[in-house]
């Protein structure tokens, strides 16, 4: 009769165990700081890359070359900048440099795409660091807008969890 | 009557194991919560530096989004050093250090504040992308300001 009594003590012991393993030990940590870090570094990074004015091509702002090289793209752009780079290159070669200085530094997961159409292989600019665009990831994203004569151009920032 | 002692012999084990097991994961618990304080103390702080006024851009009195005033950074790094500033922008700011890096073009670096905290047991760092505007030459740079919380 006591054996029963033990028994059900043991069993109520291993539920009660049971559930705070389930409700403590693996409840997922909140990642306030890594969710907030990831918004605002895709939302800031696309409105500080806009806004910014080239070092070496006439004084042009970011978004002007994009708009250039989405209105242009055969043509590698109509802008000319001092190194003799078209708005395309330069622009390339810029956004990619700042990845290289900053998230990519930062070890943050991401993908950059802008381009007047959905189509990936259309983008105009288009650089990852282990986050294919082509897949569908977790993270958080932030689209710019900008008005071309080939229609909206689109630059999405997404960085992956 | 042995059979009796000995049942209250291992309920009494299994008591204390469950006791002890409970205390390690109160105390898992505590660690995880003062770890998110700290987290959302970290927010708190990035977002307050981001929409600071003494250095937001502004234009005819309107503010630009995610962009601070060179020349107001400058100003700031200089009252924050002083015995005054640091005063008062402790209270705002505890230990933390919080640096403006100009990425494109490069160079230039503006430390706003820095209290670092002598013990310090883990000191995660916030990096935010801002546009840095230059009123003389009306350009806008690329920057990242850097918040490192001591905790």
């Amino acid at each position: 009769m006591e054996i029963m009594g033990l028994m059900i003590i043991v069993i109520l012991v291993i539920v009660g165990v049971l559930f705070a393993v389930k409700f403590v030990v693996l409840k997922k940590p909140a990642e306030v700081r890594q969710t907030f870090s990831r918004t605002q570094m895709a939302s800031n990074f696309g409105l500080a890359l806009m806004s910014s004015t080239t070092a070496d091509c006439r004084g042009t702002a970011i978004k002007n070359l994009l708009i250039d090289c989405a209105e242009w793209p055969e043509a590698g752009g109509t802008i000319t900048c001092d190194d003799g780079r078209k708005s395309c290159a330069y622009v390339n070669a810029t956004i990619k440099d700042l990845l290289n200085q900053t998230l990519d530094v930062w070890k943050t997961r991401y993908y950059f795409t802008a381009g007047t159409s959905k189509a990936l292989d259309a983008q105009i600019i288009y650089f990852q660091n282990s986050c294919p665009a082509d897949k569908k990831l977790p993270g958080e994203s932030e689209s710019f807008f900008l008005p071309t004569n080939r229609g909206l151009l689109t630059l999405k920032m997404f960085v992956c969890e | 009557m042995g059979e009796t002692i000995a049942i209250m012999f291992v309920f009494f084990i299994l008591l204390v194991v469950g006791a002890v097991f409970y205390m390690n994961l109160q105390r898992t618990t505590v660690t995880r919560d003062i770890a998110e304080a700290y987290d959302l103390r970290a927010v708190e702080l990035a977002q307050t530096i981001s929409f600071l006024p003494e250095a937001q851009c502004t234009e005819s009195n309107v503010v630009k989004a995610s962009c601070f005033d060179i020349y107001k950074l400058i100003g700031l790094s200089k009252v924050a050093a002083t015995p005054q500033g640091r005063d008062l922008y402790s209270n705002e700011f505890g230990n933390t250090k919080i640096l403006l890096v100009k990425v494109y073009p490069v160079g230039g670096e503006w430390t706003l504040y820095s209290n670092p905290k002598a013990n310090f047991t883990n000191a995660p760092v916030t990096h935010i992308p801002i546009a840095l505007y230059n009123t003389t030459s009306d350009k806008y740079y690329f920057g990242v300001l850097e918040v490192t919380t001591y905790q």
